[in-house]
């Protein structure tokens, strides 16, 4: 069944440990002495931590890596590298520097890993950032990723919980890449839809963040393994509630064929049982269901715009190209966190 | 009744396996399949929610939980199975004319005949091979002892067989063969099975090929 994938065991943020358990995990962990400077903790389930060094400075920092999620070496380096990097799009900030971080297989063939770490770096100097270093140990399957330092203006750190009622949720890439890895996993994936879903994988958030640094975002997060709906309960924090229209998502063309013949994740179930009351949905087809659960690697970027700058903020990042969609609204605290309509 | 057993591998393989299997299986009967983890079990359950059968699953133990799917006249419109794969629905026994032998073929060592292994190794991928492309394809193949690597990583075989299982031919390797052999993560086609399973295949057939 899972003949002639090797390389790939079903990684990307497939592979992420659930929120709940990590969310057990961490609530037990003593608390610290507060630091004046820590701006953004992981108290906050924010994308990256932000620690002032001066009035008008601050770093962040992130980590991120995973098992490949594709069977060539070189893109599985672009795609974690593209995925490292954009929590630090997600918090506002600019990348600067980045160590790789490498598990790999004594005896497994070295070129293997040339061709992840040249894939990574490729996406490190698209970013703007140097790579600077890293650790890699040997273990028995092979995983990569980055950790990430930026700079920001403490001033305009874009915190995931930032969001006001009425403000417009805009989505940067295509929900989806969890359910067409999984199809390709056992060799049911079309080639064509799987260089869709590496493409969109592949494309930096830098783009669609450059945009939205000239607009007042509320709040920005990056959707990835905890899915659509995952994200968006953290960026409404228990304090709002969020409409979002489910024939606005964008997706990739095949999901719905693929989710009905259920290539589907764990995680996509975990991601369902973390919702558990939390979602109502209307009448929706159970392929639209899927896509709001689904894990994302490298997904987009997920952004509370005012309604105002929605519209001109939404025309401008679909001039750059990115299939980016304006999918429903934050509204004040209501019975369910989200409403599916 | 159909046992799968899906335990040891990730989703959504035991989804996928057990799909394959229900579209083969006619309305009425069980398919019963274990899995070692919840999510896996809510999956199957999920599966079944969709196509319509009728589900239900217990938790034997800490890593192990079995499920089991009837299937249904809904389910079977749902799982889009061609006519041609539908056991007809016929009271009591089917009449030996119109029925179906059944063939059941056992693969107890890597090497056909005696004495020269090698030699019998490379007949024995011919016998395969030949099977494959016949018309009368047997309704089982189990595979045990020595027979077991050829369902597995490096056997020559496994095209062959994905080619007789994807015709609707049953490939069952015994699954403590596979343990003593530490072959169990490399079954590359077809179920794992048990000996009582055997047992009763072997009983069963009208027709059993020993080559």
């Amino acid at each position: 069944m899972e003949n002639g994938k090797k390389f790939c065991t079903g990684g990307g943020c497939t592979a992420k440990l659930g929120p709940d358990i990590l969310k057990r995990v961490l609530s037990r962990l003593p608390g610290q002495k507060k630091d004046p400077s820590l701006l953004v903790g992981f108290d906050t389930s924010d994308d990256a931590a932000v620690y002032r060094i001066s009035e008008d400075t601050a770093i962040v920092q992130t980590l991120d890596f995973f098992p490949p999620m594709v069977e060539d070496p070189h893109v599985f380096g672009q795609v974690a590298a593209a995925n490292a990097l954009s929590d630090i799009w997600a918090m506002g900030g600019k990348p600067v520097t980045a160590l790789n971080i490498v598990c790999f297989p004594q005896e497994e063939d070295l070129n293997i890993l040339g061709e992840i770490l040249a894939g990574g770096l490729e996406k490190v100097q698209e970013a703007g950032a140097s790579l600077c270093g890293g650790h890699s140990i040997a273990d028995s399957g092979v995983k990569y990723g980055l950790s990430v330092t930026g700079l920001i203006n403490p001033e305009k750190v874009l915190k995931n919980t930032g969001a006001v009622p009425g403000d417009h949720l805009i989505l940067t890439k295509p929900l989806g890449t969890g359910i067409v890895c999984t199809a390709d996993r056992v060799n049911a994936a079309d080639p064509e839809s799987m260089k869709e879903v590496i493409r969109s994988m592949t494309t930096l958030n830098r783009y669609a963040a450059e945009v939205f640094s000239r607009y007042p975002l509320h709040a920005c997060t990056d959707v990835t393994g905890f899915g659509l709906l995952g994200h968006l309960d953290e960026m409404l924090g228990g304090r709002l509630s969020a409409e979002i229209r489910a024939d606005a998502i964008p997706y990739f063309e095949k999901v719905p064929a693929y989710a009905d013949d259920f290539y589907l994740t764990a995680n996509g179930q975990r991601n369902r049982n973390h919702m558990n009351g939390k979602v109502i949905f209307n009448g929706q087809k159970f392929w639209q269901e899927e896509l709001l659960f689904d894990p994302q690697t490298s997904g987009g970027l997920l952004a509370a715009v005012p309604e105002e700058a929605a519209g001109p903020c939404l025309s401008e990042i679909g001039m750059l190209g990115l299939p980016a969609a304006d999918i429903g609204i934050i509204t004040p605290k209501k019975e369910t966190a989200v409403c599916v309509i | 009744m159909i046992k799968l057993d899906e335990r040891g591998k990730q989703c959504p393989i035991p989804v996928i396996e057990t799909k394959k299997q229900l579209e083969k299986t006619a309305v009425g009967e069980t398919v019963q399949v274990l899995v070692d983890n919840e999510i896996a079990k809510e999956n199957l359950q999920k599966f079944a929610g969709q196509k319509k059968l009728k589900f239900t699953a217990k938790k034997l133990a800490e890593n192990e939980y079995e499920a089991e799917f009837i299937m249904t006249e809904e389910g079977k419109k749902e799982l889009g199975t061609s006519a041609g794969e539908t056991v007809p629905e016929v009271c009591g026994v089917v009449p030996a004319s119109t029925r179906k032998e059944k063939t059941v073929v056992v693969i107890s060592s890597d090497s056909m005949g005696e004495p020269e292994k090698e030699l019998g190794a490379i007949l024995l991928k011919g016998f395969l091979f030949a099977l494959s492309r016949t018309e009368n394809m047997p309704e089982t193949i189990l595979f045990y002892n020595g027979g077991a690597k050829l369902t597995c990583e490096g056997s020559e075989s496994l095209e062959d067989l994905k080619a007789l299982q994807d015709a609707g031919c049953e490939i069952l390797t015994c699954g403590t063969c596979l343990d003593y052999q530490h072959l169990k993560e490399k079954l590359k086609v077809g179920g794992v099975t048990n000996m009582y399973d055997i047992t009763e295949k072997m009983l069963h057939a009208d027709r059993l090929v020993r080559p």
